[in-house]
Parts: C-alpha cells; sequence; structure tokens
C-alpha cells in the first residue's frame, strides 16, 4: 500500500478524524509528492504552474501552496460553448481538466446542458457541478473510485458516534430529488443506505436544472447587449417566484409529515431557515421540546442566506428537537468530503485533504503549521482520481494545529467554529474607474 | 495572530487635509496604514454661511491654480516628491508610471489650459456674475453657475484623477470634500499642501478638505452624505463607490457619477493593407490597451478586428510585441495579474484552434484570439482579439457601459459612431488616441463643470 491508499484507508479507521499530524503528515507528504509527479504528466495546466512558479520538488507541505488554483479554475470555460450548444468543445475543455479520457463520451444531438452533464454520467465521468450568482457553472469530476470513497466517507454519519446503515430511518431531503450537486448525490448515497427504502421525501421530484442557471448567465448577457427585452427580464423573476410557491407548498406537506413521523428514527436534511420553519410550526401543532426519536438525525449546514434567525438560533432548535444525533461539517463541492464537527462545534480533518492557511492575498502561509493560525483556507485534497484538487478559497478560518486543546475533548488538527468570508481579494476601497457592464444590471435579476 | 502579527508592524502614517490645513496623527489603523482619528463635524461648512470662495473671482483662482503648478513641478519642499515615492512603493503601479504620470500631474495647472476648461464647459461670465437673457414671452431673467458643496469619491488607479478633480473643484468655487481612495492616499493631499504653500490663507486653499474613511462606513457616511450639508456626491468608479453611495442619494443630494467602463478597439480590413500598416495598428491599439498598465476606464480590453481567425494570427503576434513596450503610462512589467484571471488565460491555452493566446501570464502582455468575446474582465495587459465580418457585427458588443472607442481606419468613424451611441457608447477616438482628452470637451457624456454648479436664476 502507497502513501496515498494508506490515506484513504484510514476512513474505515474509528479514529480517522482525530489522527496525530505527527502519523499523518509524513504520509501526506509523501502521497502529495507522488500525486503531484503523476498529475503534472497527465494534466499540462497543472505542469505549466509548476514550471511557471518554479517548483520541482516538495520537500515540505508548504512548497504545494503555489500548486493551488483559484476556485474559479473549474469554470474556466468560455461561457460561449454553453450559450452556443458546443457540447465538443465543452468535452474537450473538461478533458484539460481533468485526468479521465473524454473519448467514450456520446456527443450526438446533446440537447442543453443537463442532457450534456447526463451524457458525462454515462461514461462514467460522475461530474459534480456548483453554481455562482454569476449564473456560470463549475463543472468538478469525480470517477467511479471518488465516488467509492464518499459512500464510505458517508458511512460514519453522525461521527463520533456514528450511526449504523441499517435502512431504519425516514429520509426527508429539502431539496430536489436528483441534480448533479454534490450534496444531492450525497443525499442519495445516505438514503440508499441508511433510509427506508418506502419512505424517501423530497421537495421535488425534478431534477434539479441546470439549464435554469444558465438561463440566467444568457439573459445577463442578452441585457448586457441590450438584447433583453423589459418582459423577458420579468419573466426571469417570475418563473423564480412561481417555483418558490409551489415549493411551499410541498414543504408545507413535508413538515406535515415529519411531525406525523417524530416518533421514528428519521434522517431531515435541510438549511438552518428550513429547520425554524419546521420547529415554528411543530409549536403551534402543540409538540413539546425534545418529542422526537433519539436516533432521528438532523443534518445541516452552511449559511443563513438571508433569512433572518435569532443569533442563538441553534440552541434554540436542539432545545426544542432533544437530544437527536446531528452532522454537521465544514466543507465545500470541490472537497471530496467535508471536515466533521465534533460535540464541541469543532470541524475536525480528513486525513487525505492538506488544509493550509494562507495570508488575506492567498499568496503565502499565514503563518507556521504550528499552535493557532488565521487566515485564508485552502486545500489540497489527495483523494480525487479524476483531478488535481488543490483550490483557494475564500474562507477565513482559525485553523489549530494543536495536538490537544482545553476547548476540545477530541484530538487531532481542526478548524474553528467561527468561519467567515474574505471579501474578493483586490476590492477593498479600491477605487478604480474601469468597471464592467456587470454594475448596470446587476441587482435586476437578483444576482 | 494574523491581527497581531500586523499591529506590530510601524503603518504608513497617511496625512489628512482639513479645510487647507495639515492634520497628522496616526490614531485610526486600517491595516498596512493610520490616519489621524476623523472629526466628522470638522468636515462639513455650515450652511448657514458662504463657502470661503464663493465670491473670489475665476482669475484670481486661475491664479492660484498656475502658481500651484509651478511649485509642484519645483517642489521645493519635496511634497510632491515624498507623495510620489509613497505611491511607488506602497501602490499597484509600476513605479516608471507613477513617477512619469507624477511629471506630466502639473500640465493642466496653466492658464492656457485653465481657461480652455472653464470657456469650454461654462464660460467665465456665468461663474463670476449673471448672464442675462429674456425670453421670447418679454421675461427678463439672469442665471448663475452657483459654487456648490461636494463631496468627491476620488478613484486610485491614475494620480490625475486626483489632480483634475482639485481643479474642477476649485474653479466651481464651491466646498470640496475629498474621499481618499486606499490605492493613491497621497496625491490629493500633496497637490493641496502645494496650494497652501503658496497662499496659506486663500479662500480656495480653506475650501477643501481631503480625508480617508473606509468606503461604506456608516459612522461617516451616514452623518456626512446629507442634503443639509452638501449638493452632489461626484463618484468616481465601480460598484465599490457606488454600492454605499446609492443609499445617501435622496432629493436635494444628487449623484454625478464618473461611472465605472469598458473601452474597445474596432480595426478594420484596412489594417491588413501592407505590413508596415499593420505593424502601426498593432503600436497604435497596443497604446490604447496599456494606458495605466490597463486599469483605466480608457484602456482597451476587447479588439474587434475585420479578418478570420488565420488572418489575425500575424496581427495578435505584433500586438503581443507591442503590449511588452514601455509607455508613458505604461511599463514593460504590467500589473500583477489576479490567480483567477491566470487560470482563465492558461485554460484557454488548451483550446486551440478554438482560441490562440500569445504571451505569458505573468502581466508583460497576453493577447487571445477567438470567435466571441471571452466571459472575464481583461486587465493587466490581456487583449481579447475577436474576429468578425464586419465591424458593424460587432455594434453589438457596444453598451451604456462603453466608454471609448478607437476605430482603425478614422475613416470608419462616421459610419459607425451614432450606432455606438445609441448602443451607449460615449467617445469615439482615431484607434491610438484613447490617452487623454476630456478637459473643456465632455467626459463621460456630459460636462462636468457644468453639472458640478448649482444653475440658479433670478426673474423679472
Amino acid at each position: 500500500m502507497n502513501s496515498r491508499q494508506a490515506l484513504l484507508a484510514m476512513v474505515d479507521l474509528d479514529d480517522c478524524f482525530t489522527l496525530p499530524q505527527s502519523e499523518l503528515v509524513p504520509l501526506q507528504l509523501e502521497a502529495a509528492r507522488e500525486l503531484f509527479a503523476e498529475r503534472r504528466e497527465q494534466l499540462p495546466i497543472l505542469d505549466r504552474r509548476a514550471r511557471e512558479m518554479e517548483v520541482d520538488r516538495i520537500d515540505a507541505l508548504d512548497d504545494l501552496i503555489p500548486l493551488l488554483f483559484s476556485h474559479t479554475a473549474f469554470k474556466s470555460y468560455p461561457n460561449a460553448f454553453v450559450q452556443n450548444g458546443q457540447w465538443d468543445r465543452m468535452t474537450k475543455w473538461l478533458g484539460t481538466m481533468t485526468t479521465r479520457p473524454m473519448d467514450g463520451v456520446d456527443l450526438d444531438n446533446v440537447t442543453d446542458i443537463d442532457d450534456w452533464v447526463s451524457r458525462l454520467w454515462a461514461a462514467g465521468h460522475l461530474v459534480n457541478t456548483t453554481s455562482g450568482t454569476s449564473g456560470k457553472v463549475s463543472f468538478l469530476n469525480r470517477s467511479p473510485v471518488d465516488d467509492a470513497l464518499l459512500q464510505r466517507y458517508l458511512q460514519r454519519l453522525c461521527w463520533p458516534e456514528p450511526i449504523k446503515p441499517e435502512r431504519k430511518h425516514h429520509i426527508f431531503f429539502m431539496g430536489p430529488r436528483t441534480g448533479p450537486y454534490l450534496l444531492l448525490i450525497a443525499a442519495n448515497h445516505v438514503a440508499r443506505l441508511y433510509g427506508r427504502p418506502e419512505s424517501l421525501h423530497y421537495l421535488s421530484d425534478e431534477p434539479l436544472r441546470l439549464s435554469d442557471i444558465t438561463r440566467m448567465a444568457e439573459t445577463r448577457l442578452k441585457m448586457a447587449e441590450g438584447r433583453a427585452s423589459p418582459s423577458e427580464i420579468a419573466a426571469l423573476e417570475d418563473s423564480g417566484r412561481a417555483k418558490s410557491a409551489e415549493m411551499a407548498g410541498r414543504f408545507a406537506d413535508m413538515i406535515g409529515k415529519i411531525i406525523a413521523l417524530r416518533h421514528e428514527p428519521m434522517i431531515i436534511t435541510g438549511g438552518w431557515a428550513q429547520m425554524w420553519e419546521v420547529m415554528k410550526a411543530a409549536r403551534e401543532a402543540g409538540v413539546p421540546n425534545g418529542d422526537f426519536h433519539p436516533d432521528t438525525v438532523i443534518q445541516s449546514g452552511g449559511g443563513l442566506k438571508g433569512a433572518k434567525l435569532p443569533a442563538d438560533y441553534r440552541e434554540q432548535l436542539f432545545e426544542f428537537f432533544g437530544p437527536v444525533r446531528t452532522q454537521q461539517g465544514y466543507g465545500m463541492s470541490e472537497m471530496s468530503a467535508g471536515f466533521p464537527m465534533d460535540k464541541d462545534g469543532y470541524y475536525h480533518q480528513v486525513p487525505w485533504i492538506i488544509p493550509f492557511v494562507l495570508d488575506r492575498e492567498g499568496v503565502k502561509p499565514a503563518g507556521p503549521r504550528h499552535g493557532v493560525v488565521e487566515g485564508r483556507y485552502a486545500y489540497l485534497d489527495l483523494s480525487n482520481d479524476a483531478r488535481w484538487n488543490g483550490l483557494i478559497t475564500g474562507d477565513r478560518v482559525t485553523m489549530d494545529f494543536r495536538e490537544a486543546r482545553p476547548e476540545t475533548r477530541l484530538p487531532g488538527l481542526v478548524v474553528h467554529p467561527q468561519i467567515s468570508r474574505y471579501a474578493d481579494i483586490g476590492e477593498e476601497d479600491k477605487i478604480g474607474c474601469a468597471g464592467t457592464i456587470d454594475a448596470y444590471i446587476n441587482g435586476e435579476i437578483g444576482a | 495572530m494574523t491581527d497581531l502579527i500586523d499591529r506590530s508592524l510601524a503603518a504608513l502614517a497617511v496625512p489628512h487635509i482639513i479645510k487647507g490645513r495639515l492634520v497628522v496623527g496616526d490614531e485610526s489603523r486600517y491595516g498596512a496604514f493610520a490616519t489621524p482619528a476623523l472629526d466628522i463635524d470638522a468636515l462639513v461648512w455650515p450652511r448657514s454661511e458662504p463657502g470661503p470662495a464663493f465670491s473670489t473671482p475665476t482669475n484670481d483662482i486661475i491664479s492660484l491654480l498656475v502658481a500651484t503648478g509651478e511649485r509642484m513641478r519645483a517642489d521645493p519642499s519635496g511634497v510632491m516628491r515624498v507623495a510620489c515615492e509613497t505611491m511607488a512603493a506602497t501602490g499597484d503601479l509600476d513605479r516608471g508610471v507613477v513617477e512619469r504620470a507624477y511629471q506630466q500631474l502639473s500640465h493642466l495647472f496653466t492658464s492656457e489650459w485653465l481657461e480652455f476648461l472653464v470657456e469650454g464647459e461654462l464660460g467665465a461670465d456665468v461663474l463670476d456674475g449673471w448672464r442675462k437673457i429674456t425670453d421670447p414671452g418679454g421675461r427678463n431673467a439672469q442665471y448663475r453657475a452657483f459654487p456648490p458643496r461636494l463631496v468627491h469619491v476620488l478613484a486610485g488607479n491614475a494620480p490625475g484623477v486626483a489632480a483634475i478633480s482639485i481643479i474642477r473643484g476649485a474653479l466651481t468655487k464651491g466646498v470640496n470634500l475629498l474621499k481618499l481612495p486606499s490605492n493613491d492616499l497621497f496625491t490629493a493631499t500633496a497637490i493641496l499642501q502645494t496650494m497652501a504653500e503658496v497662499a496659506p490663507d486663500h479662500p480656495v486653499v480653506r475650501s477643501f478638505s481631503a480625508v480617508y474613511w473606509k468606503g461604506g462606513d456608516e459612522a461617516v457616511e451616514k452623518y456626512l452624505l446629507r442634503p443639509t450639508f452638501f449638493d452632489k456626491l461626484v463618484a468616481w468608479g465601480g460598484e465599490g463607490s457606488l454600492r454605499s453611495a446609492k443609499k445617501y442619494i435622496r432629493p436635494g443630494f444628487e449623484l454625478v457619477a464618473f461611472d465605472p467602463k469598458t473601452s474597445i478597439s474596432m480595426i478594420g480590413r484596412e489594417a491588413f493593407a501592407d505590413p508596415d500598416t499593420l505593424a502601426q495598428v498593432a503600436d497604435a491599439a497596443a497604446a490604447d490597451s496599456c494606458i495605466y498598465d490597463q486599469s483605466a476606464c480608457t484602456s482597451s480590453r476587447f479588439q474587434y478586428i475585420e479578418a478570420t481567425m488565420e488572418e489575425a494570427e500575424a496581427y495578435c503576434a505584433l500586438l503581443q510585441t507591442a503590449l511588452r513596450l514601455e509607455r508613458q503610462t505604461a511599463s514593460t512589467a504590467g500589473a500583477r495579474m489576479p490567480p483567477a484571471l491566470r487560470e482563465d488565460i492558461d485554460s484557454l491555452r488548451s483550446l486551440d484552434p478554438f482560441y490562440k493566446v500569445w504571451g505569458a501570464s505573468d502581466g508583460t502582455g497576453v493577447v487571445i484570439l477567438s470567435e466571441d468575446p471571452v466571459d472575464f474582465h481583461p486587465e493587466a495587459k490581456t487583449v481579447n482579439v475577436v474576429v468578425v465580418k464586419c465591424l458593424e457585427d460587432a455594434l453589438r458588443f457596444a453598451s451604456v457601459a462603453t466608454q471609448t472607442v478607437g476605430i482603425f481606419p478614422a475613416s470608419r468613424k462616421a459610419g459607425l459612431r451614432d450606432h455606438l451611441a445609441s448602443a451607449g457608447a460615449q467617445r469615439i477616438v482615431t484607434l491610438g488616441s484613447a490617452l487623454g482628452g476630456g478637459v473643456g470637451i465632455p467626459h463621460d457624456g456630459f460636462f462636468p463643470l457644468h453639472r458640478l454648479v448649482r444653475w440658479i436664476t433670478d426673474e423679472s
């Protein structure tokens, strides 16, 4: 077993997320060296970066920093390919970002971006996507090997006291049933591993459609070129509204079912604001605090996305749900797995992900790799079979390299609970007269 | 922790000017620099009394500005040199670009230019007194350009922004609060200091303050940006400055915006007449693109060319070479290329033959040839050459965000300019002439002096 395989095999260990750096770092360093050597042969974009940054040897983990990409790398294709329906060119682009050969993809009569993604999946490219407010979608290729690792990781649900995958939970997922988002892909694995096959509930049986997102980009382009009519802009906003009205109805039905089944184990996955709605409705229905089955799992995370909740919303929610299980983590769609949260609220390192804390510009380490360091989060994920996955994020984190600390009961490298966003690099009160059409159309289509 | 490390380093001291007087201090810390504590009461001129220069004759003001210009060039106290040095050492622009820009900073501070500016945009008669008219109904009226109360949100991508803002503020005789940008914390202050050295108690000197606060800081903006104190907000730049400003616009407090803009070039088939012509066109196009290492609104970013992909290749190679040359406002090294832009460009390198790329992604000059415009914002000397069948096909890429359109050959301008204007563009130039201009003629679609003053009538 080589170092990389050794790190990936740790997914099956009970102390997977609390291992000491003295054990992990030598393996990570060795694995990173091997992976870099292999990937730069496969990916010209990585080789170019290595040559330009003059990185030839990896002697320490920090030597990897120049090889990390910005989070926009996976949407670096020209939007014109999508707008013009040039799927062969999109496939060629994806081919430059992945280790996997793209020649098996059937590109005959592709109708739209969703169709293209389904053709990729049919050829074993299990891409997941993310979308920014700009309407441009990132495409992150995954292989069946990557997907298998995700499934093994999900068997540790509710770490540090994992529940067993016994198919005894009702599944409530506050989103669409399918779609190429990592969240949905993972939710489907969770449903298959833990769910009662006859009791799987989703807000919508319609798959999440990327065309809805790219249409936004298309309208932006038309607006930029002055070709969008006022009613087209209005229609775009209206379609969003009609959809949310329909969703509100289905959400109310789902809340009713959750209340009815509260004495049986369930896995409820959704945003905090949605959990808050469940609590409100249940209280109105006279449900007392702590009335849920103790094997119920509340799975949530992410920000509040503009929802106005009291500062102590989590405390209030867990007072209401009572002594249930919870699964929370710090992660992003680009990472193979999130850092799971312990009972003290700290996020624990996944062995195959090397975390970095950089300065605010995202160039140099914010400090040495010991003690407590605050800065911009970056990582190299050693697991990915289909791509080079080293990214610099916009998150401001506090990373704790200490092996043990008074605030937490469990050892190992952790990210502290307070996580915020950096403003985009260079936008801090530096005023210039140059700008783009974005400033003229923003706000009009909810971007 | 980061904050602790930051505090242990010495902060760069940024002085303020309050009503013509220099104020130093480091009570307010902003990352790498520090300013005196801000006393917001000291930043307003009460409406109960006229501003110091409301009645100063235009000729006096022009004399003061001319003397200021002379002193900026001689710089006996070294104020300008220190400002230039600090901007070169700490700013985003290349040292050579900053130094050459500072050498040019005083060029408008001459009586010829200042009189041309006043006459072209207003006329000194309405600045100094009342212009009389009789309307067809026989009614007599007189009107004048009354001095305004202005807050200027300055842009910092070129030091000339501070100079022209001070000139406009002085010539309109009003009171002027300049909000400094974090990318040029010294130029405006140095010019005002020089002016104060020329005539310490001159009413125009007492009509200017220049201070820094963090853009969007409610503790300052919510209380200052009010019609009871100021008439207009003169804002340069992109969303950064407009986002917070927009909140405060209301009746009696008006926005004068030098909007964020993109500039483009349109190159006709005539460029391919012979190799010499092609080389000259490439040089002119590079000059338009490299303005302030492509950080300005006038810097061209997209060039639409009447050619096929194959035909355009020779042009792109010449253009890339021309982008590397040092120019008045351009350096060889270029600006730091943002990492995301570098990755976008590097990704296109793998997409030959649909995209062709010349030059390294290091700020020294990149040319991208394509059939469709790229969807990122080209900067740090990055030009996207887009092939079109005819220049008319490129008209759809002009929009309300388009400022300057450089056209080759000049004979094609007349056929294109009305269409470009209709699409939203504001300024048509012969390719290679994008730098300069805008003084005594419209800028961003209006006469600035005309917009800054308040038009007051006296009717009978």
